[in-house]
């Protein structure tokens, strides 16, 4: 995507600032999108960095390709990085079809393997869920479009992240949260006998979707 | 503290004074009847009749005696004792918060104990608008934006089954009990304790207790020293004014909203064609009963989908094992999801998709997935 020029020139007077270290916040965030957007911008970023580089020295003068080249070398790198704990999307319809024991031992190499404590940092973290009625029908209705109040649903800002470094949408997020609901109740339902159990306590972190129409 | 060297006598009084009451007790319903078969405890006695806990002594027990971080299986029934009953005997309005660290949640919470009459108001101050409304046994929902109330049986809470099967006398292998320095918590002075578990299989708690009942106020759950999660009071008034009215008032609002009745059906995983190899369960867990319940269940769902729901625990924390058939409409996204101190597990094997949910580390629920086995 390419900027009309007073844009562009306006993005590189960023651009310049932030190189010099002289961005504010807000610029900082421009100076990112138009990075992200604009090939041209990609291109005048790298020349003020060349520029600052071999006033530095000669052997820093690189290719401007050399930052995508660098990004999509790391992105590579992230994605095979193993992720110890982490909602993955369903199972192949063949994988599923193993044998029940070595369904499990195999998932208990893979996915048990190293300190819980360490995996908690890979965890996909959901926030409150603490919205919506007592029942839903189908799978995937929106929250907000149903009428619950913009403040109510929060999903977690925390990312999921699935195997292979894999990023789930919000939206796939929200489903498996959707899918968890009505079984967090009735599990807090029935703990509600426990020993150290408040009333009120079972309202925590539930979320039951919306009442019937 | 001089109220803490009666201890151990106030905390056996009532209970040897029930125990003449056990066979006048109902007999729990459905799966639980198994548990409280096994109960020859007295505390048994202690959990089923707080009415007449109250009708020997309007005095709450004192604190059981501690030599300040000590810990034995007698301390600990007797906190457990003390804190279940002032669950049941106290009257109190108070806001209860639950923070997961990610976000914080808050309801109205009201309790009355008025004779045999145990009532009970929740509003939510959060998200959907809903008021849980408890008369004895029966706990009904309102939601009044979609004018719809939701009626379902709720286990007593005085069943309190570790007490119950006695199992109580068992948690001690499994968590320390550590009492620590008393702490001013929701403006009273408050006992503090330490359940430390002794293995990987359980998270940590750490409970106050209002110093003067024996009121729960606040609960940590702990894993490493780090806090999952924390509920408790902000503020909290004990010793109220019973309030019945309010709780009846708000039963009348409900009047002319559409009625939703959720049953469960008590049943055990055997007879439903399951077993559970006790070699790979996690150490202290027992079974407190297995449920057939609807899940999403509408107003106008007549296909509702029905799970079983197997429910175990450990004497302070609970696991239960969903078992359904797979169904690819529905059963999304297989793995772990963490929302507090809560570990959810989901997973597909073969025809059926599993849900394991509990306050425990998630290799737990993994142990009871790899458990469950078809009965041959």
């Amino acid at each position: 995507m390419s900027l009309p020029d007073s844009d562009r020139s306006s993005s590189r007077r960023i651009l310049s600032a932030l190189a010099d270290g002289d961005a504010t916040d807000s610029e900082v965030a421009r100076a990112f999108q138009s990075w992200r957007d604009d090939p041209d911008a990609r291109a005048s970023w790298h020349a003020y960095q060349l520029i600052g580089d071999v006033l530095r020295s000669d052997d820093l003068a690189s290719e401007p390709a050399a930052d995508a080249a660098f990004l999509v070398a790391l992105r590579a790198r992230l994605a095979t990085e193993p992720v110890v704990l982490a909602p993955q999307p369903r199972m192949q319809e063949e994988a599923v079809a193993q044998p029940v024991a070595a369904n499990a031992s195999a998932r208990t190499r893979t996915r048990w393997q190293g300190p819980i404590a360490m995996a908690a940092g890979f965890l996909a973290v959901i926030g409150v869920l603490n919205v919506a009625g007592p029942f839903r029908h189908g799978g995937n209705a929106s929250l907000a479009s149903n009428g619950a109040p913009a403040s109510g649903p929060v999903l977690a800002s925390t990312s999921s992240v699935g195997d292979g470094g894999v990023v789930l949408t919000s939206a796939q997020t929200k489903a498996a949260a959707d899918q968890l609901a009505p079984y967090l109740a009735a599990h807090r339902q029935s703990a509600m006998s426990g020993p150290f159990q408040m009333p009120g306590s079972d309202l925590r972190n539930v979320s039951l979707v919306q009442p019937a129409k | 503290m001089g109220a803490a060297l009666s201890t151990s006598l106030r905390v056996a009084a009532p209970a040897r004074a029930l125990r003449a009451h056990v066979p006048r007790v109902p007999r729990a319903r459905g799966a639980w009847a198994r548990v409280s078969r096994l109960s020859g405890a007295l505390v048994c006695a202690a959990a089923l009749g707080a009415g007449a806990v109250r009708a020997q002594s309007q005095k709450p027990p004192a604190p059981p005696q501690s030599t300040g971080s000590g810990e034995s299986a007698g301390d600990l029934h007797g906190w457990l004792v003390r804190i279940h009953d002032a669950a049941e005997r106290s009257n109190y309005v108070g806001t209860f918060v639950n923070s997961t660290g990610t976000s914080v949640v808050s309801s109205r919470v009201g309790h009355y104990s008025e004779g045999k009459t145990t009532l009970e108001r929740v509003d939510a101050l959060d998200g959907e608008p809903r008021s849980m409304l408890r008369i004895n046994d029966e706990e009904r929902t309102l939601w009044p934006r979609y004018r719809v109330a939701v009626i379902e049986p709720v286990d007593p809470r005085a069943s309190f089954p570790a007490l119950v099967s006695g199992s109580e006398k068992h948690i001690p292998e499994f968590y320390e009990l550590h009492v620590q320095p008393s702490e001013r918590i929701a403006g009273h002075d408050a006992d503090r304790l330490l359940l430390k578990a002794r293995d990987d299989s359980r998270f940590d708690r750490v409970i106050w207790a209002d110093h003067a009942t024996g009121l729960l106020l606040r609960v940590d759950v702990q894993a490493a020293g780090r806090t999952l999660e924390s509920s408790g009071f902000s503020d909290v008034n004990i010793g109220v004014k019973p309030d019945g009215a309010a709780v009846y008032a708000e039963l009348h609002r409900g009047d002319g909203y559409h009625v939703v009745r959720r049953e469960v059906q008590h049943t055990q995983l055997e007879a439903e064609g399951w077993t559970m190899q006790a070699a790979l369960l996690p150490a202290g867990f027992q079974t407190l009963g297995c449920v057939r319940r609807a899940l999403n269940q509408g107003a106008d769902d007549a296909g509702q989908l029905r799970v079983l729901q197997s429910i175990w625990s450990d004497g302070i924390t609970h696991v239960s094992l969903f078992i359904e058939t797979f169904q690819p409409q529905r059963h999304l996204s297989e793995g772990l999801t963490v929302i507090g101190a809560t570990h959810s597990l989901t997973r597909r094997v073969n025809d059926m998709w599993l849900t394991a949910v509990g306050d425990v580390p998630p290799a737990v629920l993994d142990q009871f997935m790899r458990a469950l086995q078809r009965k041959n």
